[in-house]
Order: structure tokens, then sequence, then C-alpha cells
């Protein structure tokens, strides 16, 4: 009896199915047919140009594409785990306030952009460096290089002031995106090849005197009008330059970031105010 | 007359603000919007890690003091911070992208400090 009750309920719910959707596509005929949009023979091409949508709509959800915005996110947050013995992000938290003056300082100099992060590192390998993860700015600074030159909250924030326009200038990621191979689909060698390049580009090549000229230029647009917050970049630089002349464990900092030397030639033509 | 009115005025909005506040953030279901992220034992970044949680992942959201949300997922309780939630369904990588995502292949001491990484960011945003 169960069973047969069963059946029943079954064949009832599988035709009442089938009639519906066999319903549904006369209604739309139907409407076609009564608006004179439809000829018998025009059917069959109708027909295959919905299998053909389908088949299009199926291809492309197995098939989404990694934007190079969701693949920098995840690529260099995957830079950072891979290389953490190296940079050693990885120690208890530090809190100097700086977020709070950096904030004030962006307002006051009317800088708008991306949100941010800050990460400090526990060596010396990065100084200081924006790294550009999807839309958000990751501002790397090293612990170690803020107490050897025992800087205050304002000049860490002028620092990571520059690392920001780094990013807003575009300065990395163009040389980056210059080296990275065009594919259309990305796959595991695309990580590998990416975190090379940031290796290569980070730690060893650096930037060239004209994007550091660009950078200083385009910093010093923004605070000139402030004749305290430029004094303090100008001796923020003196202070870089002598820890890099008397500590060589920081000879490297001139190859990356060329170089407090010539920083301080243009910064006395970009910013006269200086009284030397 | 005025006065009582502009003050009742400026309590309907006080009271606005705080009632679109309390619907940004508050009980109630959230959903993990970071990569990975790390359910605390206490309210702290350096307190023992129980679980870590994936992207897409609900939680239960029991407590909510801004900064941080005591949540339960499965027979888990803990702390989470609250900046790595979302209301909605999040658009993860390791969901959108799967099979690129298995090709990473990371290994648990990668996806912890993964985890590790979004307690240690300090957020911010130009205010302009």
């Amino acid at each position: 009896m169960k069973n047969v009750i069963t059946t029943f309920l079954m064949t009832f719910l599988f035709s009442s199915l089938a009639y519906g959707e066999k319903n549904s596509v006369n209604t739309i005929k139907d409407i076609l047919m009564k608006d004179h949009l439809l000829k018998e023979s025009d059917q069959k091409k109708i027909e295959e140009l919905k299998l053909a949508a389908e088949r299009e709509k199926k291809e492309k959800s197995n098939r989404k594409i990694l934007t190079d915005e969701e693949f920098s996110e995840i690529a260099t947050l995957l830079w950072l785990v891979k290389r953490e013995s190296k940079l050693k992000w990885d120690f208890k938290k530090v809190d100097y306030g700086v977020n709070f003056t950096f904030k004030k300082l962006l307002k006051k100099l009317n800088i708008s952009g991306p949100g941010y992060k800050i990460l400090y590192l526990n060596s010396d390998i990065v100084p200081h460096l924006g790294l550009l993860a999807g839309r958000d700015y990751i501002l790397l600074i090293s612990k170690t290089f803020i107490e050897k030159l025992d800087l205050s909250k304002q000049e860490i924030s002028l620092i990571l002031l520059e690392e920001y326009l780094r990013l807003k200038l575009n300065l990395l990621h163009q040389k980056i995106s210059k080296k990275v191979t065009k594919v259309e689909v990305k796959n595991r060698n695309s990580f590998e090849e990416y975190w090379g390049i940031l290796d290569e580009e980070i730690i060893k090549i650096g930037f060239s005197f004209q994007e550091q000229f660009n950078l200083t230029k385009e910093t010093v647009n923004y605070i000139k009008q402030d004749a305290k917050i430029s004094e303090m970049y100008q001796r923020l630089n003196d202070k870089i330059k002598l820890l890099i002349e008397g500590d060589s464990q920081y000879s490297f900092y001139s190859k990356i970031y060329p170089s407090p030397d010539l920083k301080e030639t243009w910064l006395a033509k970009l910013l006269p105010l200086k009284k030397i | 007359m005025n006065i009582f009115f502009k003050q009742f005025l400026a309590f309907s909005f006080f009271l606005v603000i705080s009632g679109l506040y309390s619907n940004s953030y508050g009980k109630g279901k959230y959903f993990v919007s970071k990569q990975f992220v790390h359910l605390h034992k206490n309210e702290s970044i350096n307190s023992v890690v129980l679980l870590t949680l994936s992207c897409g992942q609900q939680v239960e959201v029991e407590k909510d003091n801004n900064e941080w949300f005591y949540v339960s997922t499965g027979s888990f309780k803990g702390f989470v911070l609250s900046r790595n939630f979302s209301g909605n369904s999040p658009e993860c990588f390791s969901q959108n992208f799967s099979k690129l995502y298995n090709k990473i292949d990371l290994d648990m001491r990668e996806i912890y400090k993964l985890g590790r990484l979004e307690d240690l960011f300090i957020y911010g945003e130009p205010e302009l």
C-alpha cells in the first residue's frame, strides 16, 4: 500500500514538473507569435541561439577571470607570508601611536586615496616600503630602523607618507607589471614569478635616481606650504644620511633608495626655506 | 520652545545615527571577509589562537564591543577582530578561484601566518 502511494505521488510530481516546463516554453512561444516576432521558420534559429547562450553562461561561470587587482592582493599577501623568515613581521605588535599622527598628516596635507595597512618589520632587510595589495596599500616599516634613528611619531609618519606617495605614483608596481609574463589564465607559476620579481625589485634592484627624484618632488609638492613639516623632512634626511655613513649594516640603503646625499641637494633646491 | 525643538531634533538625529551604527555591527550571523583570521581565547591578538577561520565562513556573533566580536562557530567560542567580518557573503579568492587556490597548496604554517598578518596590520584611511 505504501509503495503504491509513493509511486502515485512520484508520478504526479514528475508529470506536473514536466507539464510546468513545457507549459512555460509554450507560453513564451505564444507571446512571441502574438507579437509577430516569431515565424515558424525562425523557431529553429532561436532555439539554437538559446542553446548557445546557455552554453556560454556555463563556460563563463566555470572560468572566472582573475583580475590583476585580485591577483596582486593575494600574491602580495602570500609574498609577505613566504618571506616572513627574512622580513620578520611576526613579533609582538608595537604601537608607537603612529596611525593617528599619520592620519592627521594626510589630512593636513589634503591627501586622499586608498586605505592602508601598516606593518612593522623586526629586520633591516626592508627599511620602509609601500606595497600594492588589491585596492589597499601595505606600508612596511622596520622597527629596528626606527629605533636606530630614534625617530619621532612625526618622522615615522613622513616616511610612511613617502611610501604612500610612492604607491600613488605607481613606481614599484609599474616595473613589476612590465616584468610579469602576460598569461590569459593565472597559474601557480604566475605566483612564483611574481614573488621572484618582488624579491628582485625590493631587495636587490631598488629605485632609480629618476624615480627617487620624482618621489622627492611629489612629497615636496605636498609639504612645501608647511615650514615646520618641510624642516622636519630635511632633518629626517640628514638623520638617515648620518646612519648610512656611520653604520656599515645600512650600506645597501643608498642602493635601494638613492641617495640621501643627492636628496640633500634636491631638497636644497626644492625647499629653499632651509637656513644652512 | 525653539531650543527644546532643536534639542529634540539633535537627540532624534543621535538616535538615528546610533541605530544605523548598531545595525552595521551587532549580534547575529556574520561572514569572515579576509582569507584567514584567528579566533582568540581573549580580546588580544597575542592571546592563544583557538582556531583559524577561513574566508566566507559563517559565525554567530554573541557579543560585540566594536573592536572585538565574541563569536561561536561549531563547538568553538572566542574573540575575533570585528574588522575581519562582513554582514554579507564576501567575494573570497579561495571560493571564486578554487582550482588555482588549491594549486598554491598552502601548508598549515602559511595559513596560520595569513591569519596572524590580519591581526598585526594596523588599518587606516585618509580622512578626506
